[in-house]
């Protein structure tokens, strides 16, 4: 099988970058095996009848839906300013909360109005967050982005997480440190109501319907406008756009301002549907926002809602799914496994025969823990089940495995990354 | 003559779609100094990225020494022997002109951290080996890259001396093929005949075999053994420079050809 | 034209006038007042409201200096363009005062309190306190601008008096300490009131002490810079290292004992010194940025309290502290590699995140209850003080090994160039002493290996200061010995332009994963050495404003730059605070994460290489205008030479 010659190809091979060809092709391997385990041990059970009833699914998946949206609101400013500029924003998350924070101020001076006029107040509350986060990140690129342009990226990032914490502990400094909280919502939102068969909650209904009509309103935004269109142009090729007589400063700030307005419109969601604000909560939501926004492919608007979609889905199912390993994988499963590592293995020796050298070391990769697999699936992998407590602790860990994941198996995103800077050798 | 030192057959590599590298066939024995030309866009650029590794071919065969190295990584080609510059000067800019040089030797030095860290003989005796062997190279160029010059960063250097630095550091590596991205580009004419004859000096000094991609036709026809002529990724010609420089389609590639349908 | 004008001066007021304004409404200005500089004049609330218009007004008039043009001289103009800025910034204070008198603003804006508008016209009250504060604000104003018509040298001069009166008078607990440990009550006395403010008659003898010295010795310090600056760059290197060890040997040996509450923050200090030069490893010297740093910091912290304590909840081998440390070491080892390996290929940016991602996952698992038996979930675990026992022998054996071996190495290698060369070196002699002086350390380490037995305890806040002082000897030699090492110029290379280091034969996996190894087990020393500190270790102590404020350290201080990191730390931890400990001016608390914020962006914006910056780093930053320079010069040269 192994020519003395493919050995010699194989012992040429630098070891260090053989070694984490290896431990990365494990990595991964692990994370698809858990995945499909998870996924699989959660219809199991479910079949079993042990898992969660049909009621109790349709509420994690629109509670999935309905935060996956407001990610995919915040992504958007993450994913446009990344394809305009090339730079991960870090602030962001603290423009959403600012416009939260707005938002909380203004629909408690409109407690009344709030009550007997919902759709008024709640208009009035979303227009003076999105006025607000449109200007702190308009304020924001002024002060700290512009005088970088065109410097290496990190230094950009560097200074918006300084602008980050600025602006939480400004925040805290202005209006103090405690929650605030949304007052009540009406009656009519509060109860479910029945749409395509699901019962929803009110407000959750909302959420969604607000965040797609404000995806809509940005795509015929981008798609239709002139400004819309200099912004394309502008992330297709910076240069070549002012060339062609575009205000590449005016195209910059007003994609800051678009990012701002939709995070604006996030935040007076987020905080309707957790009911309380404060300085910190922007943090959280803006790293997830921003998972989405590579999940979906950066850059790519499309993208960045499909990636919040997709994260809001996983986070609200990860607990129920970490469950699914409670599943006692059967021998069937085990045979399975070690039919797909045999195919592995034939496939990386197919590799290892023909490749180029730089091949090799992914080629040894399949066949090393492929040979693991088949043993792993016969002898180990039948019957085993791991049960893990406070699965729901784990939320937040599983959308930063996914981050960690999605930049490692397919960097450029679900639908592709679109970027103005991209690197050259 | 004896066999080649480098053998490419069958090199390709797409961009999106576009073809950067179309099947190119190449050979060079040691001893040589090969000149790639070509209009700009023609895919000689690609060509020197791929030979070193930049960017993995999509397909072909690139012999090293009698040994397939498409796909490894850069490093371990410049171990081999493969030493490039490049077109638009990228030195280490915040490090010094002497350390420019001595982190190219790294792949022909072993000593780690814990030499370091303690000292040792060893350690201190391949230290000034280094900076021995990085003073001497300097020194190839004339005055112009040693004394003060040393202790500068690569940036405050003049845009003639960053090129000159360039094809140090990479003679640093020891290499036994040396690739150069436009030697002369940006160089006055006086800088340019200096480096045509550094070029040949490369060779018979230091005994480097040489691929160099060059537009000064000037310069090509004074150092090259060789001519091979690349367009839209394929090689249309190859030969002397005398071979070469008559035929139609070089001149037509240079100057532009009559619009054809589908071309 | 580069001259300013009344336009100017008016909108650097009005930005002027936003600063005081929000300075005032975070509600710094009044709780700062607690802190009396001067007394009674001076609080460091008015002090930070009075920089802003004696600042912007100097700053209004700024030359830019085009090379072949004379700058237009100092002259009345100048106060005047300071007088209209200070004038600005006093109008829109003013406004705001009114503001807050006639509306009640405390519903949203909680730091606005009934007696803010009194506080800010120094009880003078309304009508004539707005009358008080234009004044102050016109003089401010003028006295910056007129700040250009003082040559440099009494400027300067007067710079230093200004902060050396703050800085006493700000630390005074520092300065307090010291004296009176030093058996000098009388001075402590003399400087500082019973309050612990300094009255006005010290400030002037402060004055004094620093204007008259320095008019005295008036050459001599800028002679001895000048040679310092003239040697060759490995003699400077050596002088500082000199310099570095005598600090450390100073603060090892001194018996002066600055009490629990100096102790305390001067150990901090050290420990976010250990931890700034492990993060500038990986940060300033391989360009890598780990924004999860205190990941590693956690793992360190969690296996030597595993380690060594008998309260783990699973695992208890009651290790003493130094027998621990190869197994933390180990670990740390290990963690760095696997949060080093799946980044290794991405960009920068996305290193970023992803080691940020891996920063909160360390924090969610060591928190989870699904591992609660082993770290012991959000109720971390005790550390139990009195088990952490530091083997002095078996330390002095190890080093006397170390050094029987080099110095055995040594004279030999010294020996045989000897003979090569037919004289003897005076090196070889060396050797053979550092041998022996090993050897001799080796027996009595082994002869009594519990001599020195050193119980630390997180009580005892100057031994934890001293033993932490050790460890950041240690990671500053490293840092030291690598920077000019095969390595090191591995890692740069890989910061100035990864591909082009892989090109030149670098192998860019060894090279990054190296410089996470080495980060990650200096941070693990600091992890270490944090839970010996604190007693009982949580997850919650370890959140990412950690990295964020070690990061702040080492880009304050000047990436790669050592004695950057050291005086980052030294400052803005001495002064500041960490994340959850306190600083020497505890009025910072709630603002301080607010002033790392501003730290960052100012730096980033306008000094991008640090304030004190490796040399050879120090114009990286500015490349652009440096290219430009060297662009037009050597079109010059070539001019001529074509000429
Ligand atoms: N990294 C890249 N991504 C996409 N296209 C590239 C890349 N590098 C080169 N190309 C394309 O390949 C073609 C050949 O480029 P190049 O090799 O640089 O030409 P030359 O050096 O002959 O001027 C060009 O059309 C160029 O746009
Ligand atoms: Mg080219």
């Amino acid at each position: 099988m192994t020519t003395p010659n493919t050995l010699r190809r194989i012992l040429a091979l630098d070891a260090p970058t053989l070694a984490v060809d290896f431990f990365l092709f494990a990595l991964k391997a692990m994370l698809v095996f858990i995945g499909s385990w998870a996924v699989i041990g959660t219809v199991a059970l479910h079949v079993a009848g042990e898992g969660l009833t049909a009621a109790a699914w349709s509420d994690v998946v629109v509670g999935g839906l309905a935060q996956g949206f407001m990610y995919g609101l915040i992504a958007l400013g993450y994913s446009m300013v990344y394809g305009v500029l090339g730079f991960i924003n870090f602030a962001h998350g603290e423009v959403f909360m600012t416009g939260s924070m707005t938002g909380f101020f203004v629909a408690d001076a409109l407690a009344g109005l709030w009550e007997t006029a919902f759709p008024l107040a709640f208009g009035i509350v979303i227009l003076s967050s999105v006025a607000a986060s449109t200007a702190v990140a308009v304020i924001i690129e002024r002060i700290a982005y512009r005088p970088l342009r065109g410097a290496p990226r990190l230094i950009p990032l560097i200074t918006s997480i300084g602008m980050s914490f600025f602006v939480q502990y400004a925040v805290r400094g202005l209006v103090g440190d405690s929650f605030r909280t949304y007052p009540v919502l009406p009656e009519g939102l509060r109860d479910r109501v029945s749409f395509l068969g699901l019962e929803i909650e009110g407000i959750r209904l909302l959420v969604i319907v607000v965040a797609l009509a404000s995806m809509a309103g940005l795509w015929m935004f981008v798609n239709r406008s002139r400004t819309g269109r200099a912004i394309r142009a502008v992330s297709e090729d910076k240069e070549i756009a002012s060339l062609m007589g575009i205000d590449v400063n005016r195209v910059v700030v007003t994609t800051f301002a678009v990012g701002g307005a939709m995070a604006g419109i996030a935040g007076v969601l987020w905080a309707m549907l957790f009911r309380n604000v404060y300085f910190l909560t922007g943090f959280l939501p803006g790293i997830k926002a921003f998972t989405a926004a590579v999940l979906g492919g950066i850059g790519n608007l499309l993208g960045a809602m499909l990636g919040g979609v997709t994260l809001g889905l996983i986070e609200a199912s990860g607990p129920t799914l970490i469950g699914g390993l409670r599943w006692e994988l059967p021998i069937s499963m085990g045979i399975a496994v070690s039919a797909l590592s045999l195919f592995g293995v034939v496939w990386g020796l197919r590799i290892v025969r023909n490749a180029t050298p730089g091949r090799l070391g992914g080629g040894l990769g399949y066949v090393f823990f492929g040979a693991i697999g088949v043993v792993l699936g016969l002898v180990v992998l039948p019957g085993t089940t791991v049960t893990i407590p406070g699965a729901s602790q784990l939320k937040d860990m599983i959308a930063f495995l996914v981050l960690i994941g999605v930049l490692m198996i397919r960097p450029i995103g679900l639908l592709g990354e679109r970027l103005a800077v991209e690197e050259r050798v | 003559m004896s066999s080649p030192l480098l053998e490419i057959r069958d090199l390709s590599k797409v961009f999106g779609g576009i073809s950067a590298l179309g099947g190119v066939d190449f050979e060079i024995t040691p001893g040589e100094i090969v000149s790639v030309i070509g209009p700009n866009g023609a895919g000689k650029t690609t060509f020197f990225n791929t030979i070193s590794g930049l960017y993995p071919p999509d397909s072909g065969v690139i012999l090293f020494e009698g040994s397939d190295v498409a796909g490894l990584n850069p490093d371990q080609i410049t171990r081999r022997g493969i030493a490039r510059t490049f077109q638009n000067v990228r030195l280490f800019p915040n490090m010094t002109v002497l350390e420019n040089v001595m982190v190219a030797q790294h792949c022909r030095t072993t000593k780690g951290m814990w030499p370091a860290l303690f000292q040792t003989p060893g350690f201190r005796r391949e230290e000034a080996e280094i900076r021995q062997r990085a003073e001497e190279i300097l020194g190839f160029f004339g005055t112009r890259l040693t004394g003060y010059r040393f202790d500068q960063p690569a940036f405050v250097l003049s845009y003639a001396n960053r090129r000159r630095l360039e094809i140090a550091r990479a003679m640093a590596t020891q290499p036994k093929l040396l690739l150069l991205d436009e030697p002369t580009a940006g160089m006055n004419p006086r800088e340019t005949i200096e480096l045509t004859g550094l070029i040949g000096k490369l060779r018979s000094e230091m005994g480097f075999t040489v691929v160099v991609i060059e537009h000064d036709m000037k310069v090509v026809r004074d150092v090259s053994d060789r001519v091979v002529v690349l367009d839209h990724g394929v090689k249309i010609a190859e030969g002397t420079y005398e071979e070469v420089s008559s035929q139609d389609q070089v001149i037509e590639a240079y100057l532009g050809r009559p619009a054809k349908a589908g071309g | 034209m580069t001259t300013a004008t009344w336009r100017d001066a008016v909108r650097w007021g009005a930005l002027g006038g936003l600063i005081v304004v929000f300075i005032a409404t975070i509600g710094m200005a009044e709780s700062f007042d607690a802190r009396k500089v001067i007394d009674p004049f001076l609080s460091l609330g008015y002090l930070s409201l009075l920089w802003v218009p004696m600042a912007l007004g100097y700053r209004v008039s700024h030359r830019v200096v085009l090379e072949g043009t004379a700058p237009t001289p100092p002259g009345a103009r100048d106060i005047a363009l300071g007088a209209i800025t200070g004038t600005v910034v006093a109008v829109i204070l003013c406004g705001y005062i009114l503001l807050i008198d006639a509306y009640n603003l405390r519903e949203v804006l909680v730091n606005v309190t009934p007696t803010l508008g009194h506080y800010l016209t120094k009880g003078v009250g309304l009508p004539g306190g707005l009358a008080f504060v234009l004044g102050v604000g016109v003089a401010l104003g003028a006295a910056g601008g007129a700040l250009h018509l003082v040559p440099g040298r009494p400027r300067s001069l007067g710079l230093r008096v200004v902060l050396w009166i703050l800085v006493i008078g700000l630390v005074e607990l520092l300065f307090g300490s010291i004296l009176r440990e030093m058996g000098l009550k009388r001075i402590d006395s003399f400087l500082f009131n019973l309050d612990r403010t300094i009255p006005w008659y010290s400030a002037v003898a402060i004055g004094l002490a620093v204007v008259v010295p320095s008019v005295l010795l008036r050459g001599r310090a800028q002679a001895v810079r000048a040679r310092f600056n003239t040697m060759p760059a490995s003699g400077r290197r050596r002088v500082g290292f000199a310099l570095a060890a005598a600090a450390v040997a100073f603060g090892m040996i001194v018996p002066v004992n600055f009490g629990p509450l100096l102790n305390e923050v001067l150990a901090t200090v050290g420990l976010f010194m250990l931890m700034g030069l492990g993060l500038n490893i990986v940060v300033g010297y391989a360009g890598l940025l780990d924004l999860g740093y205190v990941a590693f910091f956690a793992v360190g912290a969690y296996s030597a309290a595993i380690l060594t304590s008998s309260a783990a909840p699973m695992f208890t081998p009651e290790l003493a502290f130094f027998a621990a440390v190869p197994f933390v070491i180990l670990i740390a080892a290990l963690a760095g590699l696997v949060v080093g390996t799946p980044v290794i290929r991405m960009r920068g940016d996305y290193l970023a995140i992803v080691t940020l991602a891996f920063g909160e996952i360390a924090r969610l698992v060591f928190q989870a209850d699904w591992l609660k038996e082993a770290f012991g979930g959000a109720q971390g675990i005790r550390v139990d003080p009195a088990r952490i026992r530091t083997m002095f022998g078996y330390v002095l054996a190890g080093v006397g090994l170390i050094a029987l071996i080099i110095g055995l190495l040594r004279w030999w290698a010294a020996r045989s160039l000897a003979r090569e060369r037919g004289d003897l070196d005076s090196r070889s002699a060396a050797g053979a002493v550092v041998a022996v002086l090993g050897a001799a350390a080796l027996a009595i380490g082994l002869a009594f290996p519990s001599f020195a037995t050193w119980t630390a305890r997180g009580i005892d806040t100057e031994q934890i200061f001293r033993f932490v002082l050790v460890f950041v000897a240690i990671a500053a030699f490293v840092s030291w010995r690598l920077e000019s090492s095969r390595v090191g110029r591995a890692w740069m290379a890989l910061r100035e332009d990864e591909h082009v280091a892989e090109a030149m034969g670098i192998n860019v996996v060894t090279a990054k994963l190296t410089a996470f190894v080495t980060g990650a087990v200096l941070a693990a020393f600091g992890g270490a050495l944090f839970a010996i500190k604190i007693g009982t270790i949580y997850p919650s102590s370890f959140r990412i404003v950690q990295s964020i404020i070690i990061l702040v350290i080492v880009i304050v201080g000047g990436m790669g730059s050592l004695r950057g990191v050291a005086l980052g730390a030294l400052v803005l931890i001495g002064v500041l605070g960490g994340p959850t400990q306190p600083g020497l001016l505890r009025e910072f608390e709630g603002y301080k994460l607010l002033i790392y914020g501003v730290l960052l962006i100012a730096m980033m914006l306008k000094r991008p290489e640090g304030l004190l910056p490796a040399a050879r780093r120090t114009r990286e930053l500015h490349q652009e205008e440096f290219l430009q320079d060297a662009w037009i010069k050597a079109k010059a040269d070539e001019m001529a030479e074509g000429a």
